[in-house]
């Protein structure tokens, strides 16, 4: 499960599609990695718009250059591409403003990260939180999903704003526990 | 103990949700400064809170639309058609004209005898071609540098126009409202046609040829009255009020519409004159047996730059371009081309 699991398509095969101009592959692939990509990058420049521009970019530059690029693995091809494309966005932020911007070091950049795709998170939370006892997930949902508020849940399914956070807190329990596992290789997202 | 956990449970809970007390927020900072395994516990609770907020995000893009946007760039080549740079200019030059006839057409039952009076005048610029619509559904494509005017409503009796410089009509069939095309001396007359007619005002004739149907050429003073059959040139003298009619391949007369400039054996000083209306420039043939030269080509979109370069290919010459100079009244002069006979 996760990060390691091999894919169906080898990279190889990818890269090779790709290389030969195969247009249906090249959107595959651009599916499948752009919102990570993105949510990468946001955590690393904190600009969601510019962020969209970078990974798009990338994507662009991997078609240009087709024909002559070697790719081993997608995923790491591409983490290093928006990683240097966000650092070009950070040099360029100085040049501008004229004033003092911290460039995070390349290196820093690295430590403990990985990319992961919109289908994997989905895939990951969707399992974990199906799994709640279906009231505390009922409740759980409506919080993080439907954005409402604590009143705004105890007032809709009747109940005190107590018990709605005694639910999500119980919620929260469970998929620590559950989770747990994986919040480590998780780590990029919190930078802050 | 395990009382205490649960309180701790809601207590970071309670922060995450931001409905955390004062007081509480002051024992669970305690709490995390305890030991590592709970600082570890928190910052692990905030990161899976986080991660719902990561999955929220990640819904919201929309990578369909951000791949449209990319295989816009990528796969749609924009090739940049002067043509269609063209039709947009005229389209809109012509945006007023059209408005105004619509304007009249509304009042038409009560103005009828004034509209018949009231000219539309479409002028096109040296460098550019246009096309219209007349107010009885001819069509009409002007060439560069080239006038025609038209009452707003035809009156009953013929559709008149004037034409100076070159137009290309389709006229709208009806053999009982005559089309009539005066150009200086002579004017065209005709049902339902298709024909070109040159008559540029510092040319000393007026060439017709017909495309279709049929049409008579009439002079001013009613003197000289040919008709013309499909496939014909018909050549008429402002000097004599003479015609020469011959049959001739009328793609080279036509071509221009479609964007194309076509030379079948034409002089070198007729090429230039239709190059100096095509690209708004000035040409001076400095050698004048490099008029007589006969030409032969056609460019289809090309650049100037293009152009003169393929006549010095095909022919023993060379040429310079010369600086626009600033005009007294501070717009440029237009640019000077030069042809030298090649030594």
């Amino acid at each position: 499960m996760g990060v390691n699991e091999p894919k169906p398509i080898s990279d190889r095969n990818l890269v090779e599609s790709i290389r030969n101009s195969n247009q249906g592959v090249f959107e595959l692939v651009f599916n499948y990695y752009y919102s990570g990509l993105v949510i990468y990058a946001d955590h690393i420049i904190n600009n969601t718009e510019a962020s969209e521009d970078i990974v798009q970019s990338v994507f662009m530059k991997l078609w240009e250059t087709r024909e002559t690029i070697e790719i081993h693995s997608i995923r790491s091809y591409f983490m290093q591409c928006v990683k240097n494309r966000c650092i070009d966005h950070f040099r360029s932020l100085q040049v501008k403003q004229r004033f003092d911007i911290r460039i995070p070091e390349a290196d820093q950049l690295v430590i403990e990260e990985d990319l992961w795709t919109k289908n994997e998170l989905s895939e990951l939370l969707e399992r974990a939180v199906g799994d709640l006892p279906p009231r505390c997930r009922e409740i759980f949902w409506m919080s993080r999903y439907e954005n409402l508020k604590i009143a705004e849940i105890a007032e809709k399914l009747d109940i005190s704003k107590r018990t709605v956070e005694t639910q999500i807190s119980k919620a929260l329990k469970i998929l620590r526990i559950k989770l747990v596992d994986y919040l480590s290789l998780l780590i990029l997202y919190f930078f802050s | 103990m395990e009382k205490d956990r649960f309180d701790i449970d809601q207590l970071i809970a309670n922060r995450l949700l931001g409905t955390i007390s004062e007081e509480e927020g002051l024992f669970l900072d305690d709490w995390i400064e305890q030991s590592i395994e709970n600082r570890r516990l928190f910052s692990e609770q905030k990161r899976l809170w986080n991660l719902f907020e990561i999955h929220q995000k990640v819904q919201k893009i929309d990578e369909s639309k951000a791949y449209q946007t990319i295989s816009n760039q990528l796969f749609t080549r924009k090739k940049i058609n002067i043509l269609v740079w063209i039709q947009r200019v005229a389209a809109i030059l012509l945006l007023p004209v059209i408005a105004m006839s619509a304007f009249y057409l509304y009042f038409e039952r009560s103005n009828h005898e004034q509209l018949t009076t009231v000219y539309n005048t479409v002028e096109t610029p040296l460098g550019m071609r246009s096309s219209l619509m007349l107010p009885d559904g001819t069509k009409v494509w002007l060439n560069a540098g080239s006038k025609i005017s038209y009452p707003v409503l035809f009156s009953d009796d013929c559709r008149k126009v004037s034409l100076s410089g070159e137009a290309y009509f389709e006229v709208k069939k009806d053999k009982k409202w005559p089309f009539m095309v005066s150009a200086k001396n002579m004017n065209i007359l005709v049902s339902g046609t298709i024909f070109n007619c040159n008559a540029y005002p510092e040319n000393d004739q007026i060439q017709t040829v017909l495309v279709e149907g049929e049409v008579s050429l009439v002079n001013s003073s009613a003197t000289v009255n040919v008709t013309m059959r499909p496939g014909e040139l018909a050549t008429f003298s402002n000097n004599n009020h003479q015609v020469i009619k011959v049959k001739t391949d009328l793609q080279k007369y036509v071509a221009w519409k479609s964007g194309k400039l076509m030379f079948r054996d034409d002089k070198m000083n007729m090429v230039v004159e239709k190059l100096e209306r095509w690209y708004n420039v000035e040409f001076e043939i400095q050698d004048s047996e490099i008029a007589n030269y006969v030409y032969t080509a056609t460019f289809i979109d090309e650049s100037l730059d293009q152009v003169l370069k393929m006549l010095t290919l095909s022919a023993p010459i060379r040429y310079t371009i010369s600086e626009r100079n600033k005009l007294a009244d501070q717009t440029f002069a237009k640019t000077k081309i030069k042809l030298y006979k090649k030594e």
